[in-house]
């Protein structure tokens, strides 16, 4: 999928996210996180770090010279935020843990900082003739 | 986790699936769906004794996060089989019993799209949505004959 590809799955994720109520907490983490991997995607083959088809699944999946690879070139913050995010979902969307609210919270910030990174980065441009 | 916590969950999952819109929502609706659905299974293979029940929560199996004695301490640990995340490998495989034999089946159908219709570009059409519908209501059916069946036979 092309970085076009990838904002328009990400505003629709984040469309999505709106409907959700703060006791939706699970969805609102596992949402955060497909939608932050979208822009991710859109922003990584945006700026050509990595093709069409190699897309970031999970932070984990990913090696020590890909992460300093990656946060050379496009900033730490992505893969740290989705990193951040991986790391509660255990806690709070599959377990029960107290706090999920405030985690989903969380999740959300880290989108909202993750998606502006990919803008700034020029993943809002008009698409090339 | 407990079952009454995965049939909690499961609930609220429900809800929100049936607050979402299956072809605008797609991704959310899908994702609730197959939480859902995990939940429902992993309460039904607590309840046959399949799987442990325990407030250990699943990180790529074996690993497991286990809350530690004070409020933000956890640790990984290496657990036998609780709460799965996926029905998508020999060893997990072997564990269901023939009873949620078609619970699991449903559970593949609803994985096998999870990746070109979440993360690719899989076209949403009404054949996709109405397939996920269709497992859902499935496993959804399974468990509760098995959770309910097995309360009501009960002491």
């Amino acid at each position: 999928m092309n970085a076009e590809g990838h904002r328009a799955k990400a505003e629709r994720i984040e469309r999505s996210l709106a409907k959700c109520r703060t006791d939706d907490y699970e969805m609102i983490i596992d949402g955060a996180m497909l939608a932050v991997t979208h822009w991710i995607n859109a922003a990584f083959h945006f700026v050509e770090l990595t093709d069409d088809d190699s897309d970031v699944i999970h932070a984990y999946f990913e090696t020590a010279f890909d992460r300093q690879h990656f946060g050379l070139v496009a900033g730490a913050a992505f893969l740290d935020g989705l990193e951040e995010i991986e790391t509660l979902r255990p806690l709070h969307a599959r377990g029960n843990v107290a706090g999920g609210e405030a985690a989903a919270k969380r999740c959300l910030e880290i989108l909202q900082g993750i998606r502006e990174k990919a803008l700034a980065l020029g993943t809002d441009a008009p698409a090339a003739d | 986790m407990k079952i009454e916590d995965h049939l909690e969950k499961a609930e609220r999952l429900g809800g929100l699936r049936s607050r979402l819109n299956p072809a605008d929502d797609y991704e959310l609706w899908y994702w609730a769906s197959l939480s859902a659905s995990m939940n429902l299974f992993n309460a039904a293979l607590h309840h046959l004794g399949a799987t442990v029940a325990e407030d250990c929560f699943p990180h790529n199996l074996p690993v497991y996060i286990r809350p530690g004695d004070k409020p933000g301490n956890f640790e990984a640990v290496i657990r036998p089989f609780g709460d799965l995340e996926h029905v998508e490998d020999e060893e997990v495989e072997s564990l269901i019993p023939p009873r949620l034999a078609l619970a699991a089946a449903a559970l593949r159908e609803l994985e096998a799209v999870r990746e070109p219709g979440v993360r690719g570009d899989m076209e949403i059409t009404p054949a996709l949505t109405g397939g996920v519908d269709a497992a859902y209501l499935r496993v959804l059916g399974i468990t509760r004959f098995i959770l309910d069946g097995e309360a009501e036979a009960g002491p």
